[in-house]
């Protein structure tokens, strides 16, 4: 019977074809081989390389599959950023910064301007600082650290509140929003609001009658009490000013309602000035001590 | 004989703008093997040169850049059987060799034993006219010499001037210069077939070739084997090949006789091959790992497996003696041997002073064929290899190659010079002046 396996060629004919052997003479030629070699492939190489970059249309077509390209791999899921998530803020300020931060999600993680987005960040007043980072799974983590509100500062109609470094941090619209806050008033009093800083950190029980902290002159400090006693310190040394206002203030009531103001601006001379409603009861009373 | 002259000296032409182009084939059409060289002639070598060597004969000025051999196919008895098949062999060694020297050839010079090459010595005399021999008396004298009856269609492979006499003074080898009256040559003339050369010259033709020269196998292979005291006191190279032995004797640095019989190792490998009733390669393989000629008390018990592949168990264990097979190998080698023989007593070589016989080709390797043939021959017998030639590769210095290597020393060295002298115009020829009638008779 047949084999229906086709049968294997055991004794191939050694001898080259007449056009392989043909050809093989063909490339011995020296200078034939050195042309179909070298000057062929090199020639086409270079035309095609030039007539690639002479057309304009294939040139924008390179373009337009590179940045096909690019967007394929950037947009792919794993590197998308669906959600941001800001910590640290208050539901105001939170609020805000979601409002002003230029994305719209979700965003590629290549497309995400970290520098530019911390920039804008650190820009909102009422941020200290702003630490961003992007999670595993997608989120963007704000963390934000907020400046924390301590004076409200009232510089002719304006009302703004700063923080203990005379910061600004936002506007308000009354002094009511924050009336726990002492207030400040004056040009320029957020330059030295350090001041009243310092002159509040041994203070706290006297300055709770503080009505407000006016600058001067942008040069020194009065303090207004509730009854409208007006302290004027000096511009230098007010801290030893306000110390022996202090030590006065212990031997009698010196903040009672019948002066108008103490003038320390000279802390050897401190000269007081009586109400125009106690004037009355200095005369009765005028070898009495004041 | 003028127009042999004619034929002798374009032959030489065209191997002389063969070698000037610097690159040659060479070519050698076995019954068993096609083998090549591609040979490059770029002057001497430089390391040779310096030594006062000389050109060696022309040896000095090629080396072998490409080699190439394939088993033959086509070619029985020394002359191609087949065209197709022996295109396709030489188009393979051609291209092997040709790849392997990453040189392209334009020209090529072959050789092959087959042909039925027939001897003749030819003699001619000339009167020289101003007492002194001149270089158009040696022309002279060469076209001079009567042709015999060739017969019908054989060509010349070879003319060489062996001898020349001037005045009863024999022996001369350049009669050039000096002084006489009769100037006689001795020629030796080769011919083979035509269709031989024919059917070659068109087989190189298809592997886009020019063929620019060939020569007899035999010749050849003395010019490669014998050393240089043998060619010139006297000595028969024969050379043992596939398909046919050929021999030729040299005298005097000259081939003075040729021949071949068709008888080779071919016919050995199928006296083994019917003796044993095995096939033709499994007797091939027999005769070249077991073969040998001189029996000894040992080869009774030095048993050969013969094998086969038919399946009968009893047909594939055979074994047989060495002795055995020696039994089938020397009565055909002793055939060959005694033809040999014969022929060389027509020829006269056993009138000759200088008996040497030199052994070479395939067939030669057979153990104990030089105690053979120094039995048969005569007493002076040994194994010839070829000369080396410069970047031989080892695999062509046997005695398989003797004809190929002398084939390019043949190239290099033609021994063919004198056909470069000029014949003198002895005024118009017939012809021209029967035309030159008939044009007048026409016109007037």
């Amino acid at each position: 019977m047949r084999s229906l396996k086709r049968k294997m060629r055991t004794n191939i004919d050694p001898a080259p074809s007449i056009v392989s052997y043909r050809l093989m003479r063909l490339m011995l030629i020296p200078r034939l081989r050195l042309i179909l070699t070298l000057g062929i492939p090199s020639l086409v190489i270079f035309c095609g390389t030039l007539i690639l970059f002479l057309n304009i249309n294939v040139h924008e077509n390179i373009e337009a599959f590179k940045k096909d390209l690019k967007r394929a791999l950037v947009e792919r899921p794993e590197f998308m950023i669906k959600v941001a998530s800001v910590d640290g803020a208050s539901d105001e300020l939170a609020h805000e910064i979601r409002e002003i931060m230029p994305l719209n999600f979700p965003v590629s993680y290549f497309d995400l301007d970290i520098k530019y987005l911390h920039k804008v960040l650190n820009d909102i007043p009422a941020v200290a600082s702003a630490a961003i980072k992007v999670t595993v799974s997608g989120v963007l983590q704000i963390n934000i650290s907020e400046r924390i509100p301590a004076f409200i500062w009232r510089k002719d109609d304006v009302i703004s509140v700063i923080d203990e470094k005379g910061e600004f941090i936002r506007l308000v619209t009354s002094r009511l929003d924050y009336p726990e806050l002492p207030l400040v008033v004056g040009e320029a009093a957020n330059l030295s609001i350090t001041d009243i800083s310092n002159l509040m950190e041994d203070n706290q029980y006297f300055l709770e009658q503080v009505r407000a902290f006016v600058r001067v002159g942008e040069r020194r400090w009065d303090l207004v009490l509730d009854n409208n006693l007006r302290i004027m310190l000096p511009q230098t040394e007010f801290l030893a000013a306000f110390d022996r206002l202090m030590l006065m203030s212990q031997s009698g009531s010196l903040f009672s309602n019948q002066l108008s103001s103490i003038d320390m601006r000279l802390v050897e001379r401190p000269t007081v000035r009586v109400g125009a409603a106690s004037v009355d009861q200095l005369t009765y009373n005028s070898s009495g001590d004041l | 004989m003028a127009k042999f002259y004619e034929l002798q000296r374009a032959m030489r032409a065209m191997r002389q703008s063969a070698l000037q182009r610097g690159a040659l084939a060479i070519l050698d059409l076995g019954s068993t093997k096609i083998s090549c060289l591609i040979l490059r002639f770029d002057g001497l070598d430089p390391s040779l040169a310096s030594d006062q060597v000389g050109s060696l004969a022309g040896q000095s000025s090629f080396r072998v850049v490409g080699s190439a051999i394939t088993q033959s196919r086509g070619i029985e008895f020394g002359e191609i059987s087949s065209m197709q098949e022996a295109e396709r062999a030489i188009r393979t060694v051609l291209q092997s060799a040709q790849k392997m020297a990453n040189l392209r050839v334009d020209h090529l010079i072959a050789c092959f034993s087959g042909g039925g090459p027939r001897s003749y010595g030819l003699n001619g005399n000339v009167k020289i006219e101003n007492q002194i021999v001149q270089d158009e008396d040696i022309a002279r004298v060469l076209s001079s010499c009567d042709c015999p009856d060739i017969g019908d269609g054989r060509e010349i492979l070879h003319a060489q001037p062996v001898n020349f006499a001037l005045d009863h003074r024999s022996g001369l080898v350049d009669p050039r210069g000096q002084i006489g009256n009769k100037l006689d040559v001795d020629l030796h003339m080769l011919t083979v077939r035509a269709k031989t050369i024919r059917d070659l010259a068109h087989c190189v033709k298809r592997c886009d070739l020019e063929l620019a020269g060939v020569a007899s196998a035999a010749y050849v292979s003395g010019r490669s084997t014998l050393v240089e005291d043998e060619q010139e006191l006297g000595a028969v190279c024969i050379d043992f090949g596939g398909g046919s032995t050929s021999y030729s004797i040299f005298l005097k640095r000259h081939m003075i006789f040729a021949g071949s019989i068709m008888l080779g190792g071919n016919h050995v490998t199928r006296d083994i091959s019917l003796g044993l009733r095995v096939p033709i390669s499994v007797a091939e393989k027999i005769k070249t790992k077991n073969g040998g000629l001189i029996v000894t008390g040992l080869d009774d018990r030095d048993l050969i497996e013969v094998g086969g592949e038919t399946g009968d168990w009893e047909h594939d264990r055979r074994t047989v003696t060495r002795s055995e097979l020696i039994g089938i190998m020397r009565p055909r080698l002793e055939e060959i041997l005694e033809d040999i023989r014969t022929q060389l007593e027509i020829a006269g070589f056993y009138e000759l002073k200088s008996q040497k016989f030199v052994l070479t080709g395939g067939t030669c390797q057979t153990p104990g064929l030089d105690t053979l043939a120094s039995r048969i021959l005569g007493q002076q017998v040994r194994i010839g290899r070829p000369l080396r030639i410069h970047r031989l590769p080892q695999a062509y210095s046997g005695s398989t190659c003797s004809a190929l290597v002398g084939l390019a020393l043949f190239a290099a060295d033609p021994q063919d010079e004198w056909w470069d002298f000029e014949l003198p115009s002895a005024g118009y020829s017939s012809r021209t002046v029967r035309k030159a009638v008939r044009w007048l008779r026409e016109n007037w």
